[in-house]
């Protein structure tokens, strides 16, 4: 190997040793880098910020390695020097090899050829110095320590990071001696269900979803102490000093307002009031789009149906069911079941709007004619812990029992003296008439058929009401027919009622005087008790005259009944329809008096007082009793006294060229606040400005020129407060001048004249 | 030339005289005809003159000149030119006078003081917006006055002077509009009424406003007329309430008393009630005042009442004593308010019973507030004379006849307190309120001060008062400041002031005997110029002899210069002199 070739590989290997050190100096830099910026994002510093101390840490990692290794100085001679100290096979001479070669001695010359030989010989051996797994290293901590610390930050340095986009409020009511609020933010953090996002307010007045954390981060021009932040309707909450800045957290649930206060050199610093605006869950709406509140199913529809059902929320739905209960029976063997059904479409229920499908198989869940259905469509929503809730109406489906019997009560009567299966009075009327009518068409045969059957029926009802008489000789009704035929007597004499003398001894006993008969009748039976003294004494229940539903006279009447009924049937008997229909008249008329009459009787049922004695009467002793006296005051309820007084002052500072609050106006404004505060509360929206102000102007924070505006304002805002009230009489003011009451007098006697 | 004409003022009418001066001279003649001495046609002479001066003084003539000398024009604001300019067409002698704060005109010279007008000024003519009121009531003499344009806004304005919280009151007025225009009534709470014209002209108009609260208050009035808004303050005192003293009489305790003693009680006014419960049993209950003996009807007792409320029952088993007392106490001032539960029983008693007359209506439909209420009255008619208070068809449902000082009142509606039981305060509260209030006795001040100057008042002009009192000389004070009185001439008891206003604001006069007091709002003369000017037209017109503005009138003027009575006189007594002495001659 010559000596250029031994000078280019000098040459290679100082160009190397540079190119490592270069690496390891990026390498630190890079490693200074991500320990900058890691420091910074600690410090929460700009981007801004971060770039141009990276520039500045490379800067000064490079600057240094450059001096430090003097890589820019660095000659090749120096590089030999390095080589000879480290190298003693190159025997100190590796200089040689940049030496001219012309001027070298014949010995150095020598010494050159051994020293390329032995430089040739461990040239791939030489090391050249450097830190490159050291630099390495450092680089690969740092960027892990890095990605480590943003990737496991704390959220208060990251919520931090957020206030950025925040503007600050500066409250403008402060006095300039005293500190005020620098920087602001709200970050608003609505329940996780809600699904939005984290966000800062813009403004310091709220507007959240119930239920959002919400964090204050504040910042004041100068140190103050004891910062608080005023909740309406709640105590105060302090505020933590964390990372240069006073935080709170607080999860609101109602409407209202809030305040925030400080301390400063002793002095009271309050802000402006703030409104909270609470948006609430609504509780999920729930509709059945296509059935009817009540459904009657006859036997031939459809048993099966399609419930249709639309539902909604505000935030998402999370569940929703249709509760059926299945009604059995009737009366007091009635039997319940219930039943939660799923709907079948969508299998689960979830997201704002939801149309959900369900069939009700009417026959699946085991109704039966005459069975009812009730259910109703319940919904759950998303809130947490507990979740709204919200139902239908209850929704009826009734299958029709067509088997069923219904009974019928006459109102009024105590007894239900028409069972249907006879005929009404009224009916054998109309039959009558009927019969009348079609007389002519009719062959004899048939209209006496006819007759005979209706008299058969006037009969039936004739015994139906004797039985309510205790008329049970007659036997029953399906045996009727048998007693008549067993009769001797002429058909005349068995049905006249003037010849059924035994009969209508009984009947009358006690009847009005409708007949003759009475009487006589009456003094008989006074006779029969005269002979029988011990009757007023014995509980007689034999008696089938008295054993009646009815007190006499319904039974007096009934009884007539009977008797023209008699009549009327024996003048069917006898074909003579035409004859019988006045009986029957006023057969029908009794009948109805009866009804009448019986009503009567439930009415008699009442409480009988029992009689005053007169002598009694306003004679009690009185002397036990004393005058009594009541004495009260009643404050009159004037609403809002401090109000009221405050706008009088108010107009009074007004009617002044340059108002000037004194302590005592300040005085009188802040408790009308208090009593203004009350009313906040309730409507914060109309009166949160006017309480704002308030507040500014007992703060002294309003410039003298602004007062009479704010006043104004202020005047107008407490006239809103005070309420509409009714008219209260007063006492009118008159002058009476001697003259008038002459007149008046005059007057009088002008009257009187 | 100077033209001059004869006319007469007879002191009786001009028939009589003539038909007497005729009779006179006939016979008077005929008479001096028949004496047979000389001089017969001198004496008759004698005679005539005789009748003719005596007719003279009589009959009063008067020469009439025409105006030849210095007679004074006076130029005040918003004068016609025109107007001038044919007046000195007409009287070319005429002297001009303007006002200061009037336009120039040619050379009119400026009036420095009105006082100069009170003395020899030969003031004839006044143009444009007329004299102040103080300098009218010093000029005696009438003059002519041709006023000048009325300028927009409002020109008469009517406010209750005295509020009261809670009612909804009326201003009246008028607006002389240019075009689109609207009136706006603001209080201290916002926008209280307001009212919109869209044609020219003058415009009647009445805004509401209810105060709420008692106290001084300056309300706004803006006119907006053609865009222009104009903003005058207008004074509203609202006077506190002042509360009754009331007394209950009742046989027995019915809801309706009951109700209406809480809602009274609950308006604070103090409330005395006696309810009997048995034979010579009562129960007594006071409220918002000392327990006192009301046991029976003293005259001591009803001077402290102010209304006193009782049934028909409780009236009629009043003994006679009792029922004198009360009566003279009704008449000194005190208010009955009788409860009539049954027409049955009004007949029966006289005592201070109205007369009434069966009425076959017990039902009434009265639309209180929004809604209309069925109520049953009792089914009579007051057929006395009586001032009503709520009157439905021509039937008066509540209200109150006049006895000397005091009301004697009557309310024919029954069971009103269901209104309170639905929660209808307002509604309960618009039918008793007025009928306890005006039956009520009266607060008997012992001074009435009257301000005798039509809204508005402005800085240093003077300010008449007029002071009514009931015995007694009162001490007026404006500000604290000590006004001097007279007592008027003719009426005793009542005395005149004049007062100077101060500057903008509210002022007070007050009497130091009393607490009687009378608030004041001086305006800023910016405000109100268009309805003092209207005002201003009004009173120069009553006290000039025109009440035209049409120029041909303007030309002649005349001077009237009665003849001195003594000239007839003496031919009266020249020739009854001649008459004596013709006999012996």
């Amino acid at each position: 190997m010559s000596t250029p070739e031994a000078l280019t590989k000098i040459n290679r290997l100082k160009n190397r040793y540079l190119t490592l050190r270069w690496i390891e100096l990026l390498l630190l830099a890079g490693a200074s880098v991500f320990f900058v910026w890691a420091f910074l994002y600690v410090m929460n510093a700009s981007l801004l910020t971060k770039t141009g101390a990276s520039i500045v840490i490379v800067m000064v990692v490079i600057a240094i390695g450059v001096v430090r290794y003097r890589l820019f100085q660095l000659s090749n001679k120096e590089f030999i020097q390095h080589l000879n100290s480290n190298y003693p096979q190159l025997e100190e001479s590796a200089d040689l090899l940049l030496s001219d070669f012309d001027l070298l001695t014949g010995l150095q010359r020598l010494q050159l050829q051994k020293t390329v030989q032995h430089f040739d010989s461990i040239y791939p051996k030489i090391k050249l110095p450097h830190f490159l797994p050291q630099s390495l290293g450092i680089f690969v901590l740092c960027a892990i320590a890095y990605f480590g610390l943003i990737s496991f930050t704390s959220p208060a340095v990251k919520k931090a990071s957020e206030t950025q986009i925040n503007i600050a409020p500066a409250t403008d009511n402060m006095t300039k001696t005293s500190a005020t609020i620098s920087f602001l933010s709200i970050s608003v953090a609505p329940p996780s269900y809600t699904q939005i996002k984290t966000f800062t307010s813009p403004t310091p007045d709220l507007k959240l979803p119930e239920g959002s954390e919400v964090s204050w981060s504040v910042n004041f021009s100068s140190p103050i102490t004891h910062p608080k932040i005023f909740l309406s309707g709640k105590d105060s909450i302090d505020l933590r000093f964390v990372d240069d800045q006073y935080t709170t957290a607080v999860k609101l649930n109602a409407s209202g307002f809030y305040q925030i206060q400080w301390t400063d050199n002793q002095k009271v610093v309050r802000s402006d009031y703030y409104k909270i605006e609470i948006i609430k869950d609504m509780a999920p709406k729930v509709v059945v789009d296509n059935l009817n509140q009540f459904t009657r199913l006859s036997l031939a529809d459809q048993r099966k149906l399609t419930l249709k059902s639309t539902l909604t929320d505000d935030y998402g739905l999370t569940r929703a069911s249709v509760i059926a209960t299945i009604s059995k029976g009737s009366g007091e063997s009635v039997k319940f079941r219930e039943e939660r059904l799923e709907f079948e479409k969508p299998t689960s229920i979830s997201g704002r709007k939801v149309n959900a499908e369900l069939k009700l198989d009417l026959n699946k869940l085991g109704m039966e004619p005459g069975d009812e259905l009730y259910f109703y469509v319940e919904a759950l929503d998303n809130k947490t812990p507990s979740p709204n809730h919200s139902r239908t109406e209850t929704f009826f489906i009734a299958l029709q029992d067509t088997t069923q019997q219904v009974a019928v009560e006459d109102e009024g009567l105590g007894v239900d003296l028409m069972p249907e299966y006879f005929r009404s009075q009224r009916q054998i009327i109309i039959d009558t008439e009927k019969l009348l009518e079609e007389r002519k068409r009719k062959t004899v045969q048939e209209f006496k058929s006819t007759s005979n059957e209706l008299g058969y029926d006037q009969k039936v009802l004739r015994l139906r009401y004797g039985q309510f008489l205790g008329e049970e000789f007659e036997g029953e009704i399906g045996k009727a027919a048998v007693v008549e035929e067993d009769d001797h007597e002429s058909t005349i004499e068995k049905f006249s009622h003037v010849h059924d003398k035994e009969n209508e001894h009984n009947l009358v006993a006690d009847k009005k005087p409708v007949t003759t008969e009475h009487s006589h009748d009456g003094e008989q039976k006074d006779g029969n008790e005269k002979e029988n003294p011990l009757e007023a004494f014995a509980h007689n229940h034999d008696d089938g005259e008295e054993a009646t539903f009815f007190v006499q006279s319904v039974r007096a009447k009934l009884k007539a009944a009977l008797t023209v009924m008699w009549d009327a049937e024996l003048y069917l008997r006898l074909f003579e329809p035409e004859k019988s229909l006045p009986y029957q008249y006023t057969a029908l008329k009794l009948l109805k008096e009866i009804s009448n009459d019986s009503r009567i009787y439930v009415h008699r049922t009442g409480f009988d007082p029992p009689p005053l004695k007169e002598e009694k009467r306003l004679s009690a002793d009185l002397s036990e009793i004393y005058t009594s006296t009541a004495t009260n005051k009643q404050e009159m309820k004037d609403r809002f006294p401090e109000i009221r007084k405050a706008l009088q002052r108010i107009e009074f500072l007004l009617a002044q060229s340059n108002p000037l609050l004194t302590s005592e106006s300040k005085e009188q404004f802040h408790k009308a606040g208090q009593e203004l505060v009350t009313v906040a509360l309730e409507q914060p929206g109309q009166f949160l400005d006017g309480l704002s102000l308030l507040k500014k102007v007992t703060d002294d924070a309003i410039s003298q020129a602004e007062l009479p505006v704010a006043l104004r304002s202020l005047q107008n805002t407490f006239w809103k407060v005070l309420p509409q009230q009714p008219i209260a009489p007063k006492m009118n003011e008159l002058m009476m001048h001697p003259l008038d009451a002459q007149f008046l007098n005059s007057l009088e006697q002008i009257q009187h004249d | 030339m100077i033209e001059t004409s004869l006319s007469i003022r007879p002191i009786f009418p001009l028939w009589i005289i003539v038909s007497i001066v005729v009779v006179l001279l006939v016979f008077m003649v005929w008479k001096e005809w028949q004496r047979k001495i000389k001089y017969r046609y001198a004496r008759v002479a004698a005679v005539v003159l005789i009748v003719m001066s005596i007719s003279s003084l009589l009959l009063q003539p008067v020469v009439e000149r025409e105006l030849e000398s210095n007679g004074v024009v006076l130029l005040t604001p918003h004068y016609k030119t025109s107007t001038v300019d044919s007046l000195l067409n007409a009287n070319p002698k005429l002297t001009l006078l303007r006002t200061a704060d009037a336009a120039p005109y040619r050379d009119a010279a400026v009036l420095e003081n009105f006082t100069d007008l009170y003395q020899d000024t030969n003031l004839h003519f006044v143009l444009g917006d007329g004299l102040p009121q103080y300098v009218l009531s010093e000029i005696e003499k009438p003059f002519q006055f041709y006023r000048g344009e009325l300028p927009d806004g409002i020109v008469t304005w009517s406010a209750p002077s005295n509020l009261k919280p809670n009612r909804v009151q009326e201003i009246h007025g008028t607006f002389r509009s240019n075009g689109i225009s609207k009136v706006k009534l603001l209080g201290p709470g916002g926008v209280e009424d307001s009212v919109s014209f869209t044609q020219p002209g003058n415009h009647d108009f009445v805004l509401s406003l209810t105060p709420k609260q008692s106290g001084l208050f300056l309300y706004s009035v803006v006119a907006e007329d053609e865009g222009k808004a104009m903003t005058q303050k207008f004074p509203v005192e609202v006077k506190e309430e002042k509360k009754l003293n009331i007394f209950f009489v009742q046989n027995y305790p019915t809801a309706e008393t009951r109700y209406l003693k809480n809602f009274l009680v609950e308006n604070g006014h103090a409330v005395a009630v006696r309810s009997k419960i048995s034979k010579d049993k009562f129960h007594y209950e006071y409220a918002n005042r000392q327990a006192l003996r009301i046991d029976r009807l003293s005259p001591e007792l009803l001077s402290e009442i102010d209304l006193i409320f009782i049934d028909q029952e409780s009236l009629d088993a009043l003994s006679n004593n009792e029922k004198a007392v009360l009566e003279e106490s009704v008449k000194q001032g005190l208010g009955l308010l009788t409860f009539y539960t049954s027409k049955d029983k009004i007949k029966s008693s006289a005592f201070l019973s109205l007369s009434m007359n069966e009425n076959l209506v017990d039902t009434v439909r009265l639309n209180l507030g929004s809604s209309a209420y069925t109520f049953s009255t009792l089914p009579v008619t007051v057929m006395d004379v009586v001032e009503p208070i709520l009157k439905v068809n021509d039937r008066v449902l509540s209200g109150y006849a006049n006895k000397g000082a005091g009301r004697n009142a009557f309310q024919l509606l029954q069971e009103t307190y269901r209104l309170i039981l639905e929660g209808k305060k307002m509604e309960y509260a618009s039918l008793w309120s007025p009928l306890v209030e005006r039956s009520a006795r009266t607060q008997n001040s012992k001074f009435k001060i009257e301000i005798d100057q039509p809204f508005p008042i402005y800085p240093d002009e003077p300010i008449n008062i007029n002071i009514i009192s009931a015995n007694g000389s009162p001490r007026l004070m404006d500000d604290g400041v000590l006004i001097p009185l007279r007592e008027d001439v003719v009426i005793d008891d009542y005395w005149h002031g004049r007062s100077w206003a101060n500057e903008t604001g509210w002022h007070q006069f007050t009497i130091g005997e009393d607490s009687s007091k009378q608030n004041y709002y001086v305006s800023h003369p910016n405000e109100w110029q268009s309805l003092r000017i209207a005002q201003l037209h009004k009173s120069n017109a009553a006290l000039s002899h025109n009440d035209s503005t049409s120029q041909n009138e303007l030309s002649i003027v005349k001077e009237q210069h009665p003849v001195s009575l003594l000239i007839f006189f003496i031919i009266f007594l020249l020739s009854a002199g001649f008459l004596w002495l013709v006999p012996k001659l």
